[in-house]
């Protein structure tokens, strides 16, 4: 059976995107709640990210070689930033939250990251060579109403690669 | 041998054309682009819905996907959407309608049933599905003219050096 190039792994791809969203710095050093990660229960004055990511869409990117050809996949990444709604008697900081969403969304938008092949040695990956996750465009940054006493902002934005596979 | 061609050019007959299709025609084309990319939207929202391509699938009774049909076929647009086999529509759940003035088209479809939005956007317990929000960079790609983010007009711009 013929092995999945590398670049063709979205666990690949997942594992170091999150590599990289884990080690963002925002502000107020909320939970960072990854892609894929499960089991998460929300707890009053402890604020979180949430990280997801959404299928767009694939499409032929043209040839990578004399036996591979590429294709460009586009995945949407969403981070949902959740701060505790301040009350009466507990009153919060309105800006934390708009100051997180804002170091999140610098976080993506200078999102521009290598592929590191995990499958070998999850340990130490190796950098496979010519292959760049980006995020293409600006990220838009939305406050969006708060339900269950919680404040929220969302940062979406598309995250693009190549992937290669044997024609 | 000596060939000789002779070009006429017929400005009143091509004032004459391009009136009429600036006046009858392009309306119409307007219409009927701005009409095919409301159901491309919908359409695409409802496959979404449906849990392709590894999305959330958020089918239960069925009627929020059912809602979309209704706003489109408000708007009076029937295309060769997705039937939706649903066992829960209620009134009112779906309106659209479709302006023109000229040339300029527009065409709102709108789902009106209440937990849309947490569908789309999760909440704090549960991801959100981000159906419609894909079905629209999904039919920006499409507009040739189109040069918002994640186009294919913007990529291309980019490419050769646009801002």
């Amino acid at each position: 059976m013929a092995t999945i190039d590398p670049t063709a792994r979205e666990a690949n791809v997942l594992a170091r995107i999150n590599t990289y969203l884990n080690g963002l710095s925002v502000h107020g050093a909320p939970k960072l709640v990854l892609i894929g990660e499960n089991g998460f229960v929300p707890q009053r004055n402890n604020p979180f990210v949430r990280f997801d990511w959404t299928a767009i869409s694939s499409r032929d990117a043209g040839r990578h070689s004399a036996t591979q050809v590429a294709t460009r996949v586009d995945k949407l990444l969403t981070a949902d930033v959740f701060y505790a709604d301040g009350t009466e008697r507990d009153p919060h900081n309105a800006y934390d939250i708009v100051r997180a969403a804002d170091d999140v969304a610098h976080g993506l938008r200078r999102m521009n990251l290598d592929l590191q092949d995990y499958s070998d040695t999850p340990a130490a990956p190796t950098a496979v060579t010519g292959v760049r996750i980006r995020a293409l465009d600006p990220p838009d940054t939305t406050p969006l109403p708060s339900s269950d006493g919680w404040a929220r902002y969302r940062v979406q934005v598309p995250v693009t690669w190549d992937l290669r596979h044997t024609a | 041998m000596t060939a000789i061609v002779s070009v006429e050019f017929l400005q009143a007959e091509f004032d004459r054309a391009l009136a009429e299709f600036a006046s009858s025609l392009l309306p119409e084309a307007m219409d009927t682009a701005v009409r095919k990319l409301a159901l491309d939207i919908c359409a695409d929202t409802m496959i979404g819905l449906n849990g392709v391509d590894g999305l959330p699938k958020r089918i239960d009774t069925g009627r929020l996907r059912a809602a979309w049909r209704v706003g489109l076929r408000a708007a009076g647009i029937k295309g060769a959407v997705p039937t939706s086999p649903s066992k829960a529509s209620e009134p009112g759940d779906g309106t659209g309608e479709v302006t023109a003035n000229g040339t300029h088209v527009e065409a709102t479809v709108s789902n009106n049933v209440k937990y849309a939005r947490f569908v789309e956007d999760g909440t704090v317990r549960m991801r959100g599905g981000h159906h419609l929000k894909r079905a629209l960079i999904l039919a920006r790609r499409n507009i040739p003219t189109d040069r918002s983010p994640g186009s294919v007009s913007d990529e291309i711009h980019r490419a050769f050096g646009g801002g």
